[in-house]
């Protein structure tokens, strides 16, 4: 990417400008006073801690920033985007900014505790079996901010368990200062409630021009959707997020082929558009004897490959038709796919024994070449089974070769508008973090935190040290790209490595950088399928991270959990009977027995994005 | 005379009533701390136990009480709020609630009628073998999937009655129909209670070969002298004696009832068949571990044991009726 270079000529240009100009007070017209007044008189119409402030009445913005660090003071904010230049939904910017002064002076002789469960990628690291304290990226975080930093939390990925270890956490007398964890949805109630149970505090005393999280506080300047999406409705912050503000992080699964054996069959990856497309490729391969031409790891792969083909998504999304929240399961669009998956399922082009349908079945048949279309990720899967396949040219053929395809469409001339894509604020990752109740020290966390927000904090967090774990970049045809070094790229396991030195393939409170998807991917297959995906417009489909009320939470809990039984039922049934299933009148049942409870749980989730929308 | 007045006489005399018996039970404790003085290693042997049920079964009761909170973790047991019987009416009230405790109750019979007398008849079976050491390897064999993990066991199934399963092609041979039998309601219930069988016959054996081991050799030599046949025997010796085993097993089973296996049911299940196989336990599961709704959970699981209690009351009751054997 061009635009990290130019901006990091333009900051530090500004930079030195702004150090000499400190000086000399403020009489330059080009980026002194008048440019930062006018930033500053712009983000205080988007920046709440104004009003937050206000709220709360007690502290005073300027008063805490001060107190803590004197190192920031107006004559040093750089001058603010333009509007152009500003970041928008899945292409955000990369941080520019370098307020707070590393090593921290506050932080000298303070230890904080940091919660945050242990990535599998760092369990696999004979060094850092338990903790992520003896990493690479956690010690030299420690070293450059000159914050003593104790890791706790579960050495385990489990999503239950580490649910479990967080609730358990959560009822200690006393909290660790920093908490890594899914605020809007997994805890009860969100940020508010965690907040009003003595869980969190409110950020907005932090997250501000002159506080000690200044860097964060521009980026979300710069970046006015991410700025909307990480605060409550009121208005408060309450986190740093985790944030995969890239396209080409956006969609890292999606179809996988088996490029040779569609060629045997006279299809190229881009003859498939539509269902039609795929059902007549599919049917020359299977007289090719492909056995299943497309195969499923899990009834939800199937629903994320082919839901949005019929126009829907598989839960609660926002239609780009009306722009109001649906129900994916108990839109048409839902049975309409399950009765095309049920065709394809008769005619033998998926397996129609549906309790086979599993990862290893679905592996196997694709090395052997009894299935050639798969959804799945370009890491675990397609890298993985072509550098597999590459290895042994004998046992899995010379032209063994997967590569990416676009999502299929309904009929021609649709867009891809319903498949694949995230949200820049990275919700569903248990990744970000929060300063805790019980944090002596909030300035000094604060800080802490705020340096992965920082210029200079960015590819430390992200790569690791330059020179030891990667030796610059490069500009490759899909972006720019992390030249990862020997010691990762040769090592047995390149991921976990990668996890070591630095924190771009896991989740956690920092800014994802697409550089590592580029330097990690191996095969330009990947790089290629990760691309074309990213040119999809989706993201606007997908179900922003709003907050409910806990009164909301709560009924909205308990409709859930008969809604997904009615819904798993109904797709089992017509799945398990596919041969003489009578699809129209299982849906008739299914709907009649969820429509009220999705009804409202639409309702609450309508009101929840239009207190969203009005943020 | 007011109702409700004691008289004053009738007051000094049960006073006095009431210090003679204190000093009865006064003597009665003296009496019994020299007897638990003088068998002071036994009790102290007893005192972990009593710890260990304090600690790990009558403490946890406490939190019984999230059953009629709206319980938050953070807030803990005394901060959240109540409910009163909230989460009980919703459960009753809900759309799966008669369904799930039809199949509950389905699946808990149909193992209990055709798995309990299985063991049983493993272990007089046992019992009959002339080779001590043939009985030996049967028993090895038998006892052997008890100790396969359950998660195990359960893929295992998988792949028996999975679409290529050995179990599925050799039912295809009687006219079935093909695919996974697992996503077929008919099936759910016959493979559980099999495969219930497979797994704990053996092991459940063990309490029965125990029993029969303790019945008087002289009684057969008498059956024997009466001119009874082996079978004759066993229906009119064996198994009276182990009458009051098999009795005890059995209540203690009742009171299992409501609490069939939701492990081995979440590890088999599958939305196709929700309809059989959905049980109360899974569905507490779902909501309560998946959907964090702890107090709902805690209510079900409390109606749960509510019934169940009740239900070895009754049959402990009905046992000391009619057979005389009884747990307590």
């Amino acid at each position: 990417m061009k635009k990290r270079k130019v901006l990091s000529v333009v900051t530090s240009a500004a930079l030195v400008a702004a150090m000499l100009l400190t000086g000399c007070g403020n009489n330059d017209g080009n980026n002194g006073s008048s440019a930062n007044n006018s930033n500053a008189s712009n983000s205080g119409a988007d920046n709440s801690s104004e009003n937050s402030s206000a709220n709360n009445g007690s502290s005073d913005n300027s008063g805490t920033g001060g107190a803590s660090n004197d190192n920031n003071s107006d004559a040093t904010l750089l001058p603010a985007l333009s509007e152009s230049e500003q970041g928008k939904p899945g292409a955000l910017t990369t941080p520019r900014s370098n307020y707070v002064q590393y090593p921290y002076a506050d932080g000298e002789g303070i230890t904080l505790t940091y919660w945050m469960s242990v990535p599998s990628n760092i369990m696999n690291h004979p060094d850092t079996p338990d903790s992520v304290q003896m990493t690479e990226w956690a010690k030299r975080w420690q070293e450059l901010t000159g914050i003593t930093i104790e890791f706790v939390g579960p050495a385990t990925n489990k999503s239950d368990e580490v649910t479990q270890q967080f609730n358990l956490m959560t009822t200690n007398q006393t909290l660790p200062d920093i908490i890594e964890w899914e605020w809007t949805s997994g805890y009860a109630g969100g940020p508010s409630q965690a907040e009003a149970d003595g869980l969190l505090i409110w950020l907005d005393d932090y997250i501000t021009a002159d506080g000690p999280a200044a860097d964060l506080w521009q980026y979300l300047q710069d970046n006015p959707c991410l700025d909307t999406a990480v605060k409550t409705d009121d208005g408060h912050y309450y986190t740093f997020p985790f944030t995969r503000g890239n396209r080409l992080l956006g969609t890292t699964s999606g179809p996988i082929m088996r490029g040779d054996l569609l060629e045997a069959a006279g299809y190229k990856t881009t003859d498939l558009v539509t269902v039609e497309d795929w059902t007549a490729a599919m049917t020359k391969m299977k007289e090719n004897n492909v056995k299943y031409p497309l195969s499923f790891e899990s009834v939800s792969y199937m629903e994320n490959l082919l839901s949005g083909t019929f126009g829907v998504r598989a839960a609660m999304y926002v239609s780009a038709e009306d722009g109001k929240v649906h129900f994916g399961k108990a839109e048409e669009g839902y049975k309409n796919m399950l009765a095309q998956v049920v065709e394809w399922m008769k005619a033998d082009l998926v397996n129609p024994s549906y309790g086979d349908w599993t990862p290893a079945n679905t592996k196997a048949d694709i090395m052997n070449g009894d299935s050639a279309i798969v959804y799945g990720a370009l890491g675990s899967r397609m890298g993985s089974w072509n550098t597999a396949a590459w290895a042994e040219p004998d046992t899995y053929g010379k032209d063994f070769e997967l590569v990416g395809a676009q999502f299929p469409v309904e009929k021609s001339g649709q867009k891809v508008q319903y498949s694949g894509g995230s949200t820049d604020y990275a919700t569903g990752s248990k990744a970000h973090a929060a300063i805790s109740a019980d944090c002596k020290y909030p300035e000094v966390a604060a800080a802490f935190l705020n340096f992965c927000y920082s210029q200079q904090g960015h590819n430390e967090i992200n790569f690791g040290q330059e020179g030891v774990a990667y030796n610059g970049f490069e500009e490759t045809p899909y972006g720019t790209a992390c030249k990862y070094s020997d010691t990762i790229m040769n090592a047995d396991n390149i991921a976990v490595e990668m996890a070591h030195h630095g924190r771009a393939n896991m989740s956690g409170a920092f800014i994802q950088d697409p550089g590592y998807i580029l330097g990690y991917y191996a095969t330009d297959q990947q790089k290629a399928a990760v691309s074309l995906w990213a040119e999809n417009e989706v993201s606007g489909t997908i179900m922003p991270p709003v907050t409910m009320t806990p009164d909301e939470a709560k009924e909205y809990s308990s409709l859930n959990g008969d809604v997904t039984t009615a819904s798993d039922e109904f797709r089992g049934r017509v799945l398990a009977g596919y041969a003489d299933i009578d699809i129209d009148a299982e849906w008739e049942t299914y709907l009649n027995k969820v429509k009220d409870s999705v009804a409202r749980m639409v309702e609450i989730q309508q009101a929840a994005l239009d207190r969203y929308n009005a943020r | 005379m007011k109702r409700g007045e004691v008289s004053a006489p009738a007051m000094a005399k049960s006073k006095e009533a009431f210090s003679v018996r204190l000093q009865r039970i006064g003597k009665l404790i003296l009496k019994n701390m020299k007897l638990i003085w003088k068998n002071k290693a036994v009790y102290l042997m007893l005192v972990p136990v009593i710890v260990y049920y304090i600690l790990f079964h009558y403490k946890p009761m406490y939190g019984i009480i999230i059953a009629f909170q709206d319980f938050n973790p953070r807030r803990g047991v005394a901060g959240s709020d109540w409910v009163g019987f909230q989460h009980f009416i919703d459960f009753f009230t809900g759309d799966y609630f008669g369904r799930l405790l039809l199949n509950t109750l389905r699946l808990s019979f149909a193992t209990l009628i055709f798995g309990f007398p299985i063991p049983i008849i493993l272990a007089l079976l046992i019992n009959e073998l002339r080779s001590k050491k043939f009985s030996k390897i049967v028993q090895s064999i038998t006892y052997m999937p008890h100790f396969v993990s359950m998660v195990v066991l359960c893929a295992m199934i998988r792949q028996f009655v999975g679409a290529n399963g050995f179990i599925t092609n050799f039912m295809t041979m009687f006219g079935y129909e093909g695919g996974s039998m697992l996503t077929k309601s008919q099936y759910w219930i016959p493979i559980y209670v099999l495969s219930n069988i497979w797994q704990g016959a053996g092991w459940g054996s063990i309490v029965y070969l125990a029993a029969l081991t303790g019945i008087d050799s002289e009684l057969y030599d008498a059956a024997k002298v009466d001119g009874a046949n082996r079978w004759k025997q066993t229906l009119h010796v064996t198994i009276p004696c182990i009458l009051p085993t098999i009795i005890i097993m059995l209540i203690m089973r009742v009171g299992q009832i409501m609490g069939v296996g939701y492990e081995k049911t979440i590890l088999l299940y599958d939305g196709a068949i929700y309809d059989v196989a959905d049980i109360i336990s899974t569905y507490v599961y779902r909501r309560g571990l998946l959907d964090r709704q702890y107090s709902f959970s805690t209510a079900v699981g409390l109606f749960n044991s509510v019934v169940n209690f009740i239900l070895v009351i009754i049959a402990n009751k009905i046992s000391k009726k009619t057979t005389e054997t009884s747990l307590w």
